[in-house]
């Protein structure tokens, strides 16, 4: 096979006295388009932006918006006339939510750093070729990605470990991914065996040299890993609706669906009971549990993008 | 530290709820034959007798055949019903049931849930579910092998004949005929709604009612006066000139948003059984009779017509939204939906009857009388009778301090009087949401509220109740109608839309009955025909 680099020509060199008007007209040395071309673009990326924004917008505006504009709108609304945060108030009214807020937090935060850290582990043995059992339990965590054992099952497992009304079965059930174990597994085979070969005859232990020489080469898949289970964790209520029975444990997400589900059974409604609009509800609801994970997202997904693509082509 | 290990005992009775939990989920559905069979013999339950209660007056009585009682206002002067706590001494009874209300802060941190416990004489521990989810954490439960005390059987779960008769307890002896008596509020519930509770010889559960009038055609009568047209159509000839009357394209107004109820009022025009008909013991489908097949090809001249709403087939519309604002004028909904219309839109809605195809008076379909069953762990006599003493307390009528305690709490505390209203108070509003009405409830009422409005939902059941269509297999178990009734309904509707939408000939109609009977609808008839002859 014939490969060939080109040679990318530089801007081309202006003369000092050129003005800045001149420097602008070119593009990486290229001709820029025409005004109609770039205005055609203009209106194209135009569209594209207000597509992605204007659900995010509707969101927004609807959680904010009166029963009668919702009503006059058919459902969503893009700009609230009379805005309101009767929504917001609702949801907050209690505390129920506010406690479900430290659970999911405390799920979160507890269950994303266990989680990094097991996988870690389990993925530097399974990426060493000379530990014991190397291969069959390879092959093992390989089997979870094939089969789930189900919903039943799973929940006998959980009753039996004791774990029923218990965070522990908020974390522990997920705790693993196979399929992270893997692209960790990955990352950490593509480490020069020099440098593990150098801090053994320096006398490193093996939990040294994954905590001092792996770990910290390792940041940016780890980084994902983090990310990608606290968002599994944060977003996740079904293994709540399963094996929690006490409301003041369940977390965010859980307290949030039962705002969602329709409340509009067979008498539900009550006379004199002002409510605010179930579409405000659920989009109030929306923004409130998309809030956290759009704060943290900007600062992890420098790490997000890089430990994808490493993990992808270094299997 | 805790002790792993199963004994073979302890495996062989979680496997077996497990298996029987799946198959109740779905999951195991081939496996039915190795079960044994429920106890379903030839013998007939007796059900409970219906004792009205005449404790409070309503403005308008019910009666037995379906007329929900009516109130033009709350009574202020309120009944006890109970004279002591009925469930003194029972202790912890642990409930399971699902819910349609945001989550109550836990019993903790909420005075209201601590004030039923005292009134109750028990610690209600009441494990709740979003409703969504409530079929899942049933089967795991039953599954775990450890029922509550209480729990709430869903309509759609499935192996419900072998859930209810194998784990829970028989009721017989505590509420059959007329030994329900001791349960007076229990006993003020209409046989219909008794009727699913009943297997074999037992009566293994207490019902959660619904009326009879169940789906009701709501028209925006203010929108038809304005037009100058009528609301009460004499025959199909009217209800269509009301329907033209109604459809402005260019101003964006239909007359309808959802073909299938359009479908199923036009069945009701041409006398169309309420599912089933039955004639000496033989079921047959309301899908095979030629009035159903008229009733589809009549809705598919109307969506032609451009009477529908242009997303009816296909989108997913938000009706009530839509026929608030005026977009369709004429939309079916629960009978609960006439004040959640009026009120939240302020808007005029009135009920519309189904007239004759040609004339006189059409029929109306009952709707299901239960929401679901509440079914009682097995236990010794004197721990269920506690157990539906708790029920009995949890369905006192309007008008008993027990019920306004129930849905508005404690006076001054959760809610207060406004111009004869309860109003809840914000901590009302936040304390008193336990889902106690999916543990047992009263019958439903029209009102309390706006009297011209009461009288309008009253002079329209007095209308429809005489013409009520009972399902003859209500009441009949069937497990091939809970754990096929997706596919079924999936085949039909789907026929439906592509029949309105022009997609496919009416003559499709036929091919899609025989797949409904091939995929198990005669299987459902030969379970009705079955249950129907052993209950003789």
């Amino acid at each position: 096979m014939v490969t060939s680099t080109k040679h990318r020509p530089g801007p081309p060199k202006l003369l000092p006295g050129a003005t800045r008007a001149a420097r602008l007209r070119t593009i990486n040395g290229a001709a820029p388009p025409n005004l109609a071309v770039r205005g055609l673009k203009g209106i194209v990326l135009l569209i594209a932006a207000a597509l992605v924004v204007a659900p995010f917008l509707a969101v927004i505006s609807t959680s904010l918006a009166d029963q009668e504009q919702i009503a006059a709108a058919g459902g969503y609304v893009l700009w609230p006339q009379n805005p309101n945060l009767d929504a917001y108030r609702a949801i907050f009214s209690g505390g129920v939510v506010t406690r479900a807020t430290l659970v999911s937090v405390g799920v979160t935060v507890v269950g994303s750093g266990l989680s990094v850290l097991v996988v870690a582990l389990l993925a530097y043995s399974l990426s060493r070729p000379g530990s014991w059992g190397h291969r069959p339990i390879l092959l093992l965590v390989l089997f979870t990605m094939l089969f789930n054992a189900g919903m039943i099952p799973n929940y006998l497992l959980i009753k039996q470990l004791g774990l029923i009304d218990s965070y522990w079965a908020l974390i522990l059930p997920t705790l693993v991914s196979a399929f992270q174990v893997i692209i960790v597994r990955a990352f950490f085979l593509e480490v020069p065996q020099e440098i593990v070969d150098a801090a053994r005859i320096d006398g490193a232990s093996e939990l040294q040299i994954l905590a001092r020489i792996m770990m910290p080469l390792s940041k940016a898949v780890l980084a994902v890993v983090a990310l990608f289970n606290a968002v599994s964790y944060w977003s996740a209520f079904f293994n709540a609706v399963l094996y929690i029975n006490s409301t003041d444990k369940w977390p965010l997400q859980l307290v949030l669906r039962t705002y969602v589900v329709d409340n509009t059974a067979i008498g539900a409604d009550l006379p004199g009971e002002v409510v605010p609009p179930q579409q405000s509800l659920q989009m109030a609801i929306l923004v409130v549990s998309l809030v956290p994970i759009c704060l943290v997202y900007p600062f992890l997904q420098r790490h997000f993008a890089k430990g994808i693509v490493i993990g992808a082509v270094k299997g | 530290m805790r002790d792993l290990s199963l004994s073979r005992r302890r495996f062989l009775t979680l496997s077996g709820g497990a298996a029987l939990a799946a198959g109740a989920g779905g999951l195991l559905a081939g496996c039915g034959s190795s079960q044994p069979a429920a106890p379903r013999g030839p013998a007939t339950a007796t059900l409970p007798d219906y004792i009205p209660s005449q404790l409070v007056r309503p403005d308008l009585a019910a009666s037995a055949d379906g007329l929900m009682a009516g109130y033009y206002d709350y009574p202020r002067n309120l009944v006890d019903a109970f004279s002591g706590k009925p469930a003194e001494g029972a202790g912890d009874v642990s409930v399971l049931t699902n819910m349609f209300n945001p989550v109550p802060p836990a019993l903790g941190g909420n005075r209201y849930w601590q004030e039923l416990n005292n009134r109750l004489g028990a610690n209600l521990d009441i494990t709740m579910t979003p409703a969504a989810d409530y079929l899942n954490k049933l089967s795991t439960i039953i599954a775990g092998g450890d029922l509550p005390d209480m729990m709430l059987i869903s309509a759609r779960l499935t192996r419900r004949a072998d859930v209810l008769t194998r784990l829970c307890a028989d009721l017989s002896d505590l509420v059959s005929g007329n030994a329900v008596k001791d349960f007076p509020f229990l006993a003020n519930i209409p046989t219909d709604s008794w009727l699913p509770t009943a297997f074999g010889s037992g009566i293994y559960a207490i019902p959660i009612p619904r009326a009879v009038v169940g789906t009701i055609m709501f028209s925006r009568v203010d929108l038809i006066r304005q037009r100058g047209l009528n609301p009460d159509p004499a025959n199909y000839q009217e209800f269509v000139e009301l329907a033209r009357g109604l459809t402005d394209a260019r101003a964006n107004r239909w007359a309808f948003g959802n073909p299938k109820r359009v479908i199923e009022f036009v069945s009701n025009m041409l006398g169309v059984p309420n599912l089933w008909q039955e004639e000496g013991g033989k079921f047959t489908s309301e899908y095979e009779t030629d009035q159903r097949k008229q009733a589809l090809a009549r809705a598919t001249e109307l969506y032609q017509a451009g009477l529908f709403h242009p997303d009816s087939v296909g989108g997913k519309l938000n009706l009530r939204d839509l026929f608030g604002n005026g977009t369709i004028a004429i939309t079916a909904d629960g009978y609960a939906a006439w004040d959640i219309l009026a009120s939240t839109y302020n808007v005029e809605v009135g009920g519309m009857a189904a007239p004759g195809f040609d004339g006189g008076a059409g029929t109306n379909r009952a709707g299901t009388a239960i929401f679901a069953l509440t079914a009682f762990k097995k236990a010794s006599p004197d721990r269920l009778r506690q157990l539906l003493g708790i029920c009995d307390w949890l369905s006192t009528p309007l008008g008993t301090s027990e019920y306004m305690f129930r849905r508005f709490g404690a006076e001054g505390q959760h809610y207060t009087w406004q111009d004869g209203v309860p109003v809840r108070t914000a901590l009302g509003n936040t304390e008193v949401k336990l889902p106690l009405e999916y543990i047992a409830e009263s019958p439903h009422v029209l009102g309390p509220g706006d009297r011209t409005r009461v009288d309008a939902q009253r002079a329209y059941q007095e209308k429809i109740v005489p013409r009520v269509v009972r399902n003859p297999a209500e009441g009949l178990y069937s497990d091939a109608a809970i754990d096929k009734a997706g596919e079924l309904s999936k085949i039909i509707d789907n026929a439906e839309l592509d029949i309105i939408s022009g997609r496919k000939p009416l003559d499709h109609w036929d091919e899609a009955v025989a797949a409904w009977r091939r995929a198990g609808g005669d299987q459902m008839r030969a379970d009705y025909e079955k249950a129907r002859a052993e209950r003789g």
